[in-house]
């Protein structure tokens, strides 16, 4: 295999990433200075303008899952009677809480002053919320997104977001103390508008061929836009990357030597197994290129009015991916199919994630059938090891290439 | 028990031995009947539609075509039920109702939607927040679209008047569904918990009119009897579905006494206070508000864990039996906090894991047996 | 004048076992019988062979039988029956006055249970719906691995090293221990991988029970020394371990019967 060329921005998210958490660190001990845990799906912009700073329970999880040290944090939450079967994100960060142990240096999460949850992205985290909230004994603000069964979403529901966002510019501001400042509000949203866009210009950068980074990569450059969303550093952080990506597409530098396959990748990522199936899939000159879950990041609704940003704001909040029904989803994987032109999607049928997964089976048989687009399903967890068996899953993608490389030719 | 409140008791019990068999008979006679899967679900609207309304319960035994479509992470009363919709079990029904409730229910709907032929599926999107004006406005505007969409599928129109003679009926059943808990509590011995298991079942199963007759029936003959208390070690079973009959009855074989619940097939369906005035969306849309949340709602100010306290003391459980249905997140997620703070107050509690397409097991009744001997 | 006993049955999935005791409670007999299956049958024999030891079988006077273990309902003439859990309970305390915690490893499920000082049972958990964390685990891989069962504890303990099992699901886990294999791993670390695959499932339940000191470990794994090194160093205690593990919970039930017998309570 020819040299692999590493993202040079890889570095400076590190470095991002690092800031951002000794700053939340620090912010602990000054009780000036408020901070909210908060759903990666949450209306964060918000909190930026009135000054405080958010942190992410699912992204500190990923962290460990990363880490590989998430299996000894969730036994602590286990002992505590929180069953295996639920997601292990929730199980990582209440373990977290629990143990004092966690990714950040050591430790976990900064204390927060209060929460906010968004159940956009699942149920669980109205649950996982709840709990934090006996722990901390911090005011719980909870948004409620109605999913969205249909394809075109429903402005009752856009209301319903709306007279909440209302209530939650209240909350906040009688938490901090200090009257809401609309104007740094209105900035916050579009530095976020920015950078929601950044990140689909460079998710969609990947159809070149051959895709200057891999879904894999992307996993990993998803942390900015989930944490930093609505600050400058975040923009900043992406113009980098997407020059990075323009000059890779120049110099038609790829992540594999000979990209022969391409594929989607739907579900949250396996924390844990990114090199295994990184390496794995590049054996098969198999590249993915796209994926659902970091996708899901840089949704705006459709027909959103940017000359009422609180109003745009409520749409883009119910507009995800994982917040609709099969329809939708079904339309959105065969457009992810046609504009990145993919051999096949692999889901990762995640144990954790019933809201994700359930559904898969039916979009595997819609994809297979009535498009013809191949589906791997590889049953796993975002950050529970026990699940994983290398050798099965290994099998599985053996075959499934098998597969594709037959119907290619 | 006197030879007439068991005689009252009998048809209550006719349920099980075919759960739809009222559903069947009323098609037969060229009834429209709904199904609907929570009791989140207006009934109301469904009644006034012209539907006879009955709650979709699984069955036992395998879900191999459930398993087509459902990981094995889904929870068995998802699977169950799909099993039975994709088997043609419920091909006497001419819709079915699903609640947005959990994540499972969310995704289930949208299979069901696009996999179960041949009747029409109708979705309530029911705020998962059930406190304040907010989430109060917009499930007044969601029961307007249901209403009018059962209108155009049903063909009726549901007027004002009949509607409101819908929820006077519903409203009569609660009552009388609270009578019978309150009088539990009053005379434990009046009443068992497989009968109440029975009554609970029947009201989800067969019309309310004439459960309510039933009910007013027995009510009446159980206020006649003595109060006396039981000598068995009296539990109260939490949980969320409870489908399969023989749970609460092998409880009780074992030595126990059920004397009361917190289950959604249960007491939460039905502990609720008195409707309010206002027009009838809003009544509707005021009482399932109002309710003892579902576990996966969130109601800020209510504890699960204050509120089943109260229960347990005022009904003199000695103990707590919790059926978790595996894959049931949001009990699962609240049993932690349940178990703590029933400890804390020298409340002894188990917790036995269930799949609601399995009939009781050996292990089941072991693990009833030895907490038992522990509460003696 | 006639020696009065009673007679304590365990009727568990894998093995049956029968312990006699005398009015002073003392075990006089006792005898293990692999269960093959035929509740009813094991459960008459393995009683046969407990009473065979003292006398000729019709001459032993028996006062009370009490059964346990799954196959309880089974016995006949039994003075009544008890959970497992009770009887563990009771067994470890007559054997040792201070244990709080009993953790039990049987061959379909394991079982921990909290005590009071009084040695009355305060919380239990149970795992009977999945092999990983009981005896049939071992069983599977010992057959995997062509080793015999008996000698697993002591190639673990002897390992020294051992290798990653991650998977707690029973049929992953073989999957995984045949790619060690595949790799060249040595079988002495796989075999103590093993052993502490078992005992993190194990320490799971027990840790949601709340372990507290001083420890008792009885059931049929308990003589395989490699889950004992194993559970011992995750709990961070000593793990006790009665002379005969198999037996406590038949000891446990015939100290019922005799308490019973002589009217005291059965707490």
């Amino acid at each position: 295999m020819a040299q692999k060329v590493p993202i040079k921005t890889t570095a400076k998210m590190k470095e991002l990433m690092g800031f951002y958490y000794m700053m939340a660190k620090a912010a602990e001990s000054d009780p000036e200075q408020k901070i909210a845990w908060i759903t990666s799906g949450g209306p964060v912009e918000i909190l930026h303008a009135a000054g405080v700073i958010p942190v992410y329970p699912e992204n500190v999880a990923a962290m460990s899952g990363t880490l590989k040290i998430s299996d000894e944090i969730c036994a602590v939450a286990e002992e505590q009677g929180f069953s295996r079967d639920l997601c292990s994100y929730a199980r990582t960060d209440i373990g977290s809480v629990l143990s004092g142990k966690g990714p950040i240096m050591g430790m976990p999460s900064p204390k927060p002053d209060f929460l906010v949850c968004c159940n956009n992205i699942c149920g669980t985290v109205t649950k996982w919320y709840e709990e934090l909230q006996r722990i901390f004994n911090v005011p719980l603000i909870f948004i409620d997104a109605p999913f969205q069964y249909g394809v075109k979403d429903r402005p009752e529901a856009i209301d319903y977001m709306e007279a909440q966002l209302r209530r939650m510019i209240d909350q906040v501001s009688e938490i901090v103390g200090k009257r809401f400042d609309w104007d740094k509000f209105m900035d916050t949203l579009q530095l976020s508008d920015r950078a929601v866009k950044l990140w689909r210009e460079i998710q969609d950068l990947l159809r070149h061929r051959p895709a200057p980074m891999n879904s894999f990569d992307t996993f990993i450059h998803l942390a900015p836009i989930v944490t930093l969303r609505g600050t400058q550093g975040c923009i900043e952080y992406y113009e980098t990357l997407k020059a990075e990506m323009l000059e890779r597409i120049e110099q038609g530098i790829g992540t594999l030597e000979n990209e022969e396959y391409r594929l989607g990748w739907d579900n949250l990522a396996i924390w844990y197994k990114i090199k295994f199936l990184s390496e794995r899939f590049s054996q098969h000159n198999a590249a993915l290129v796209v994926s659902t879950y970091t996708r899901s990041f840089c949704y705006q609704a459709e027909d959103r009015d940017p000359s009422n940003p609180i109003r745009a704001m409520s749409a883009d909040y119910l507009a995800g991916y994982i917040n609709h029904g099969l329809d939708f989803r079904e339309r959105e994987l065969w457009q992810m199919v046609q504009d990145f032109s993919l051999d096949g999607i692999v889901m990762h049928s995640n144990r954790s994630c019933r809201a994700y997964s359930f559904g898969q089976y039916e979009l595997a048989r819609a994809m297979e059938e009535k498009y013809g687009v191949p589906v791997l399903l590889i049953e796993a967890d975002q950050n529970d090891t026990r699940m994983w068996s290398d050798e099965q899953v290994g099998n599985r993608i053996d075959a499934f290439m098998e597969r594709i490389s037959a119907k290619k030719r | 028990m006197s030879v007439e409140i068991s005689e009252l008791l009998k048809p209550f019990y006719q349920v099980f031995e075919d759960l739809y068999r009222f559903a069947k008979d009323a098609k037969t006679d060229g009834e429209k009947v709904a199904g609907y899967f929570c009791t989140y679900s207006p009934q109301e609207l469904l009644h006034s539609a012209g539907y006879f309304p009955v709650r979709v319960i699984g069955g036992l035994g395998a879900t191999p075509l459930a398993d087509q479509w459902l990981q094995p992470f889904a929870c068995s009363f998802a699977k169950s039920a799909l099993q039975a919709g994709l088997s043609g079990d419920f091909s006497f029904l001419d819709l079915v109702m699903f609640s947005h409730t959990c994540d499972t229910m969310q995704n289930l709907a949208e299979i069901w939607r696009r996999r179960v032929s041949g009747l029409e599926v109708v979705i309530v999107s029911t705020p998962n927040l059930t406190e304040g004006d907010i989430p109060l406005n917009y499930l007044m505007k969601e029961l307007e679209r249901v209403k009018e969409e059962l209108e155009r599928i049903s063909k009726v129109q549901i007027t004002e008047d009949r509607l409101l003679k819908s929820i006077e009926v519903y409203e009569r059943h609660r009552s009388n569904m609270k009578s019978l808990y309150a009088l539990r509590r009053k005379n434990p011995s009046a009443l068992n918990g497989e009968d109440m298991f029975a009554i609970v079942m029947s009201s989800f199963l067969m019309k309310k009119e004439a459960h309510n007759e039933m009910l007013e029936n027995l009510i009446q003959s159980l206020k006649a009897l003595p109060v006396k208390d039981v000598d068995k070690p009296k539990v109260l079973v939490g949980g969320s579905v409870c489908q399969v009959q023989g749970f609460i009855e092998a409880i009780e074989s074992a030595g126990a006494f059920v004397c009361d619940d917190d289950l959604c097939m249960g007491s939460r369906s039905y502990v609720l206070p008195p409707i309010y005035d206002g027009n009838p969306t809003e009544i509707l849309a005021r009482m399932y508000l109002s309710r003892v949340p579902c576990p996966a709602f969130h109601k800020p100010g209510h504890d699960p864990a204050s509120y089943l306290l109260d229960r347990v003391v005022s009904s003199g459980a000695k103990g707590v039996v919790f059926l978790q249905t595996k894959f049931c997140d949001p009990y699962a997620f609240n049993y932690p906090h349940l178990r703590r703070t029933l400890e804390k107050e020298g409340i002894r509690t188990l917790l036995i894991e269930v799949e609601q397409n399995q009939p009781v097991s050996e292990a089941f009744k072991t693990r009833i047996s030895a907490f038992l001997e522990t509460l003696q | 004048m006639r020696s009065i006993y009673f007679l304590g049955l365990d009727i568990g999935s894998a093995t049956a076992k029968a312990v006699l005791i005398n009015e002073k409670r003392d075990i006089c007999s006792w005898a293990v019988i692999p269960t093959g299956g035929r509740l009813l049958e094991a459960g008459e024999k393995v009683r046969r062979d407990a009473l065979e030891i003292v006398g000729r079988v019709d001459e032993v006077h028996v006062e009370a039988v009490v059964s346990t273990g799954y196959g309880r309902e089974l016995v006949r003439d039994k003075t009544r029956s008890v959970t497992e859990i009770t009887c563990h309970a009771k067994g470890a305390h007559e054997l040792m006055k201070d244990v709080r915690f009993v953790i039990d490893i049987g061959g379909q499920d394991s079982k921990a249970i909290l005590l009071s000082k009084d040695g009355l049972v305060e919380r239990f958990e149970m795992n009977d719906k999945c092999a990983a964390g009981t005896g049939r685990f071992l069983e599977v891989m010992s057959r995997v691995l062509n080793i015999p069962l008996e000698e697993i504890g002591d190639i673990a303990v002897n390992s020294g090293e051992f290798a990653k099992i991650s998977s707690t699901c029973t049929v992953f886990a073989e999957s995984e221990v045949i790619s060690l294999l595949a790799q060249g791993v040595d079988i002495p670390k796989i075999v103590s991988g093993l052993c502490k695959a078992v005992s993190e499932r194990v320490y799971g339940l027990a840790s949601r029970v709340g372990v507290t000191p001083p420890i008792m470990l009885t059931g049929g794994v308990a003589k395989n020394r490699g889950v004992v090194y194993w559970l011992s160093k995750l709990i961070g205690s000593e793990i006790r371990i009665p002379e005969n593990p198999q037996i406590v919970g038949a000891y446990g039930a015939a100290l019922i019967g005799a308490e019973s017998y002589l009217n005291l309570s059965i707490k």
